[in-house]
């Protein structure tokens, strides 16, 4: 373009007000670059598929009133009473609530004995109706007959246990093969796998082997105990009251508290990203409009200080476009050393970010992306004053005051 | 001479109404981030036991699996077993020795009227108490040999006491715990809080305090849950309670007060002596390792400041920044605009050091209101972090501390902010400003 070289030249001459801008434009391409890069992963962590059907869920807790009570009598007849009611899709007993960021974890071999490799996993205790009630997608094998259900005492402890794995951990623990009809160990524990389901995230949201879990059938038999219970996704609510209602009315001297939905225990399990995802956004936005103030503010006063300047070019012949796109085009030179800069800058922080608090490094397609977005608001915030710039009238050449 | 300065800056602020919000909104915004941010850090780092940094000790014993370290933290458990936990409380070298974990408990009146419910219990030795500062409001914690034998004694918190006694006279009066009656000696005050909860960091750091404590000793009869964290490395089969109490699971927090050097030494030459002992039957078979961690280091092995929280600190920092650019580059176009008049006062015999003052005074008079309406901006700001983060409510607040800073940083940073600005206009040629042409 034939004005960028004259363009040019008259920065240098002047260098203050265009280093300044270019440095504010290149520390906000620095943070917006890396603003932009965690909240996409804080918001691709919390789309992650949980493999379960979290928004038709809901869940109780039941506490018997004394410590001899037979719970497997109660869990079972609880169990029938909620599956026959209304909106009830099915039911089950459960160890542990997925997704709760509270549960238990082992490390699984393939071959008994010590100093063997492990695969750490969650492990969950159902009954045969947990698939179902989870809404997992069984892809191999077979669910756990009524038979396999049994209800131990915390000292029963079993030698031999049919499990159903997810295929993630069946992956890891049998690369390339079925994990159908194999067996693997926990200490004393022989699991032989009779089914494989989809996917499953698990208890814990942050942890790194998220995805590998164990089922097993039955439960150990405490005074308290978790149900599961899946309805319509629009029926939640009040499916979960009916049935604590129900729950009530079968024993009230228990304790039933703690009702919650799966998409409620989902979302604050994730309350600190999308607290990370809201603040970032924030941020984000308030630096759009400073920097979209200031650039207003810089081109107006250059505006101002070339009154005369601009009276000259248009007296001689100059028509106004011209004089608009002098200076939208004087703002994108300075965005692009901004940009220049500001990405060096931008992968600066992100590789300090790294090093000391062990966050991902900046993924490099947000740095051209933020820079065409601030190159887009420079030319938008420059675009007034430029306008304004451009109705000078020519008179102002020859103006002595 | 400075009276006139800020007459001037009042004026000559008023006259750019416009360009004056802008710069009093942008330092307000820049320091309202950095306010919010900081204020968070400074609670989530804090370390609420600083005044007995030098005498009271988390205790780390090397108890785990020959041919693993442990998983997390510092590579050594973070909790003791059942077994490690009693011979520390059979020593009497420590001045006080705290013994516990973190549980929960169904609760119900004694005489069987009311709901019962469930709540946060530590069953904990006595001098959790006094090691951790407890307020009591009523009573006292239990005595010596309560504390040994393990009575059914109970010390409850004020709004436990208000649930299910009604009144404030509850010392002396039984409560149901699971179906047992426990005797309620004292009473402790709601208001007493760690924020971070450093003597246990196994849960939630900034979670409430337990509505109730019993004796530890309570353990050898009854299994209560643990609502804290069970870890073990070996696959013995544990088919009894005893077999769980005698096993190398780990799941008790243990602490001690040392208050002078000397015993410090001799509780270390015990902790080595005891390692070996239980070398030779077999247990501890890690090299030996033991670690007395002091409350700043036992925040930092477990990472109560994650990098969530630090990241953020970086983004307001970057963020006051480009404000105080943004602010800079205002400033310089509003005085270069107003050249004009430092010439006139040039020519008539003002020095470039007044003309500096008086340029440096109106960026300090934009700083003061900026810092006012920042704080104003802090304020919600903190609100919105509480909303956000459940469980920073006792961590996100002013104090005035923070007011203080927001004076001090709107100062420093208007000061730099006019400082460049004021010194160019004070350096420019006073004649080429009055001529017209």
């Amino acid at each position: 373009m034939f004005e960028t070289i004259p363009i040019i030249k008259s920065l240098l001459r002047n260098k203050t007000g265009p280093i300044l801008i270019i440095i504010q434009l290149a520390i906000t391409i620095a943070i917006v670059s890396n603003a932009l890069f965690f909240i996409n992963q804080r918001v691709e962590k919390i789309n992650r598929p949980t493999g379960i059907a979290n928004e038709e869920i809901v869940r109780t807790w039941v506490k018997a009133n004394h410590a001899d009570a037979d719970m497997e009598y109660i869990i079972k007849r609880d169990l029938a009473h909620i599956r026959a009611m209304e909106g009830v899709i099915d039911a089950t007993v459960i160890s542990a609530v997925p997704l709760s960021n509270s549960g238990s974890a082992s490390g699984f071999q393939i071959e008994p004995g010590e100093d063997q490799e492990d695969i750490p996993a969650n492990y969950y205790q159902m009954d045969e109706h947990g698939i179902n009630t989870l809404g997992m997608k069984l892809i191999d094998g077979r669910n756990f007959t009524v038979g396999e259900v049994e209800f131990r005492k915390r000292t029963d402890i079993p030698k031999n246990i049919n499990a159903i794995a997810t295929k993630k951990l069946a992956d890891k623990l049998f690369p390339g093969e079925s994990a159908l009809g194999k067996t693997i160990y926990d200490g004393r524990l022989e699991i032989h796998i009779i089914g494989i389901v989809e996917s499953m995230l698990g208890a814990w949201l942050n942890w790194e082997h998220t995805g590998n879990a164990l089922f097993y059938p039955g439960e150990t038999l405490t005074d308290s105990t978790n149900y599961l219970i899946r309805t319509h996704k629009d029926e939640t609510e009040k499916v979960m009251l009916s049935v604590v209602e129900s729950l009530r009315a079968l024993d009230s001297t228990r304790l039933i508290v703690d009702e919650k939905t799966i998409e409620t225990v989902l979302k604050e399990s994730y309350s600190n990203d999308y607290a990370m995802i809201k603040i970032l956004s924030v941020v984000v936005g308030m630096l759009i409009l400073v920097n979209a103030l200031g650039i207003i503010g810089l081109t107006t006063f250059w505006v101002n200080q070339r009154r005369k300047q601009i009276g000259v070019r248009r007296a001689l012949g100059a028509n106004r476009l011209a004089i608009s796109r002098y200076f939208i085009l004087e703002n994108m030179i300075l965005c692009l050393v901004a940009a220049a800069a500001g990405s060096m800058l931008a992968f600066a922080a992100s590789d300090m970010m790294v090093r000391r608090y062990s966050v991902d490094l900046l993924d490099w397609p947000f740095v051209p992306f933020t820079g065409l977005c601030i190159l887009l608001l420079t030319i938008v915030a420059a675009s007034v004053p430029a306008w304004q710039a451009s109705k000078i009238s020519p008179a102002e050449a020859t103006a002595s005051v | 001479m400075w009276t006139y300065y800020f007459k001037l800056s009042w004026l000559s602020i008023r006259k750019t109404p416009v360009l004056s919000v802008l710069m009093v909104l942008c330092i307000a915004v820049g320091i309202a981030s950095c306010l919010t941010t900081f204020t968070m850090y400074s609670v989530i780092s804090s370390n609420p036991l600083a005044h007995k940094n030098e005498s009271v000790f988390a205790v780390q014993l090397d108890s785990w699996d020959p041919d693993n370290e442990y998983f997390d933290a510092n590579g050594i458990p973070i909790q003791l077993t059942y077994r490690d936990a009693r011979a520390i409380m059979e020593s009497d070298i420590p001045d006080k020795t705290v013994i516990m974990f973190n549980s929960g408990i169904s609760i119900q009146r004694a005489d069987g009227t009311g709901e019962s419910t469930v709540r946060k219990m530590r069953v904990t030795t006595r001098d959790f108490f006094s090691v951790f500062d407890v307020d009591f409001v009523k009573g006292t914690p239990w005595d010596d040999e309560a504390d040994r034998q393990g009575e059914n004694v109970v010390v409850i918190n004020e709004s436990l006491q208000k649930l299910m006694f009604g009144t404030d006279e509850s010392l002396g009066k039984p409560l149901s715990l699971e179906g047992e009656l426990y005797t309620v000696v004292g009473v402790v005050d709601d208001d007493w809080h760690l924020v971070p909860n450093v003597y246990d960091l196994n849960n939630n750091p900034f979670d409430t305090p337990p509505f109730l404590y019993i004796p530890f000793m309570n353990v050898q009869e009854h299994p209560f849950q643990n609502w804290g964290n069970t870890n073990g490395w070996n696959s013995a089969v544990i088919d009894s309670y005893q077999a769980y109490l005698d096993s190398e699971l780990i799941w008790i927090q243990g602490w001690v007060e040392l208050s002078t050097l000397d015993t410090k030494q001799q509780f270390s030459n015990f902790l080595q002596a005891y390692i070996n002992e239980q070398k030779k039957i077999g247990r501890f078979q890690r090299p030996l390792k033991y670690l007395l961690n002091t409350p700043e280091e036992w925040l930092d092995i477990n990472e109560v400041v994650g990098s969530d929280t630090r990241v953020l600190l970086v983004l307001s920092i970057s963020f006051l920044l480009v404000c105080l650019v943004n602010t800079i580059v205002m400033l310089l176009a509003k005085f270069l605009k107003k050249a004009p008049e430092a010439g006139v006062r040039r020519a008539l015999g003002a020095s470039r050091q007044s003309i500096f003052s008086q340029h440096v005074c109106e960026a300090l008079l934009i700083g003061v209101l900026g810092a006012i309406l920042g704080l104003l901006f802090s304020w919600q700001g903190l609100a919105g972090v509480r909303a956000l983060y459940q469980s920073y409510n006792q961590v996100a607040t002013l104090s005035g501390f923070t007011v203080l800073a927001a004076i001090v940083l709107a100062i420093v940073t208007s000061f730099l902010s006019g400082a460049f600005p004021a010194w160019r206009i004070s350096h420019t040629q006073p004649a080429s400003y009055l001529k017209t042409n």
